[in-house]
């Protein structure tokens, strides 16, 4: 009676692929193309701050091409480190002395005042390195051919005080740059212990805590900081960080969610003063071309700076690079230690309304 | 035969929505599928266009994985829909390549006692038939069809991926077994008389 699927099955089996797995190289393929501009873009992740695990996720809404890598740690994440911590030594001396002088300066003016039905205004640079032209290369490492930019765009955010309203971003051009292309739903409120989980679905919701974004639930002592940026867990960030380069890596996502709050911030920095492997490199310039100095630690396939005006002391921004991208692409026109992503802030402000310029 | 990856641990919509802020999660979920999804489109289109499809495929997903709906654990219907939108673009490769296989297959020479000859031919002859009667079919009806037959969906999960209503899949299903069979010569009055369920006909959205 199935005399017709078994025949159709049959014929299916004779159209079987040989083997069982399909190509290795189509694995790849298909995973680097994702982080190519072709890969078709996400849209932002549903807190617009928050949700960020890691600051290789530079530009809010990041294209996919603007992931490389992130991507790239689920490929290399066994090449990092994995070591424990060595006995505390700290940063080096010069490298404390300018965390030192930034949390002085971070907590010199009294923080602002904001209410609960306000917003955090934060205006930033986020450059994102883009690898595209992607053509296999005749090389015994199976390494493709690229050429890579650093992409920016300027981002404006406007972030609930108390977590009951939306978030809301803008995305614009930023110098030579073409304009996003994406651009950001309002999304993350939390009303009356309901959010959205779909801004596509607005009847779909589900129940939730409002996330203010003044945080008043992290430490502001140092020591307290300093036990939880070595709190456990990974963070998603994968095998390959040490202790310390989670810690460091968490510093800077704190300081990114609480720009606000000066007391966390000078608490961040006093803490990442006393992380091993933290060091200085001058003259580093920023998403805003701005020059710097910066504070940096190198750990596995990574490097996270931290960067200071460097007479004033005052918070610019941050740089990552991905040191081993040449185990995976040739690319033209690029220095491994240059950044892959970069923040640069420019100004953070209350305003009472999201869209409002202070 | 193909065999079905049972989703173990995480549910793929755990996956999808951890991706959505940390992107190489989704490696995971290419690891989980890629080789059902390559077999299918290896069966559908050959190896060159399989690569292309399914590469697209997950290329396609991972662009919208914002927009999974995070109240189904399991995203194999959900791909095997993309998969099918990206094999549309190439129906008329396929349907070229089932022509091609329904004239070549009873020409082929088979050595042997005199008996089995006979048997393969006539087996040949029957293979040369069905991949005719696949070509003949509505694409709408093939992928129902393949999906089920190939592809190894079940009817939930088949209307899930091409987003139509459950009986439209029986209705096409009994509609393109009911070529096929009529192609291979053994017309089965009794099996035919689902294809005129009157529940069918009021879902068929064609």
């Amino acid at each position: 009676m199935n005399h017709d699927l078994r025949m159709l099955r049959e014929l299916g089996e004779s159209r079987m692929p040989p083997a069982d797995q399909p190509p290795a190289e189509l694995r790849r393929r298909v995973l680097a193309s994702a982080l190519s501009a072709r890969g078709g873009r996400a849209r932002p992740p549903r807190r617009l701050v928050g949700a960020r695990p890691a600051w290789r996720f530079a530009a809010v809404g990041a294209t996919a091409a603007a992931v490389t890598a992130a991507m790239l740690v689920g490929q290399i994440g066994h090449l990092g480190e994995s070591a424990p911590a060595p006995a505390r030594a700290g940063a080096t001396p010069e490298a404390a002395r300018i965390l030192q002088l930034a949390a002085y300066q971070v907590t010199a003016a009294p923080a602002p005042a904001a209410r609960p039905d306000q917003f955090v205004f934060v205006e930033s640079v986020d450059s994102i390195l883009h690898i595209g032209d992607l053509e296999p290369a005749k090389d015994p490492d199976r390494r493709h051919l690229a050429t890579a930019k650093l992409v920016s765009q300027l981002t404006r955010r406007w972030l609930s005080v108390d977590g009951t309203k939306d978030d809301f971003a803008r995305y614009l051009p930023w110098r030579s740059s073409p304009a996003p292309v994406e651009q950001p739903v309002p999304s993350g409120g939390c009303r009356d212990g309901r959010e959205v989980i779909d801004p596509g679905k607005p009847d779909v919701t589900k129940a939730c805590t409002p996330k203010p974004s003044v945080r008043a639930d992290l430490p502001t002592d140092a020591e307290a900081m300093l036990r939880y940026l070595y709190r456990p867990g990974d963070d998603g960030a994968g095998p390959g960080y040490s202790p310390d380069q989670k810690a460091f890596d968490r510093a800077n996502n704190i300081i990114e969610q609480t720009l606000s709050a000066p007391a966390v911030q000078a608490a961040v920095f006093r803490a990442v003063a006393q992380v091993p492997g933290v060091t200085v490199s001058p003259g580093t310039v920023d998403a805003a071309g701005r020059r710097g100095i910066a504070v940096g630690r190198t750990g596995g396939s990574f490097r996270f700076e931290l960067i200071f005006d460097a007479t004033t002391h005052k918070y610019l921004g941050s740089n990552a690079a991905v040191l081993d991208l040449a185990k995976f692409f040739i690319i033209r026109g690029m220095k491994p230690t240059d950044p892959s992503s970069q923040t640069a802030i420019l100004r953070v402000a209350i305003v009472d309304r999201a869209g409002q310029l202070p | 035969m193909a065999t079905v990856t049972p989703v173990v641990g995480e549910a793929d919509a755990t996956i999808i929505r951890e991706s959505w802020v940390d992107p190489d999660r989704f490696a995971a979920l290419y690891d989980r599928y890629a080789t059902q999804l390559y077999r299918y489109a290896y069966q559908r289109v050959g190896p060159q266009v399989a690569e292309d499809v399914v590469a697209d495929t997950f290329l396609a997903a991972f662009g919208q994985r914002t927009s999974y709906d995070l109240a189904r654990p399991d995203a194999r219907p959900w791909l095997f829909g993309i998969l099918t939108r990206k094999l549309a673009r190439h129906h008329r490769r396929e349907r070229a390549d089932y022509r091609a296989l329904s004239r070549s297959a009873p020409l082929q020479v088979v050595d042997g006692p005199a008996d089995r000859v006979a048997a393969r031919v006539t087996a040949a002859a029957a293979r040369a038939q069905l991949a005719s009667a696949l070509a003949r079919l509505s694409t709408p009806d093939r992928d129902v069809l393949l999906l089920f037959a190939w592809g190894q969906l079940r009817y939930d999960e088949i209307a899930t991926a091409l987003q139509i209503p459950l009986g439209t899949v029986r209705s096409r299903l009994n509609r393109a077994r009911r070529k096929v069979r009529e192609a291979l010569g053994d017309v089965d009055p009794a099996r035919d008389h689902l294809a005129d369920d009157p529940a069918d006909r009021l879902e068929d959205d064609r």
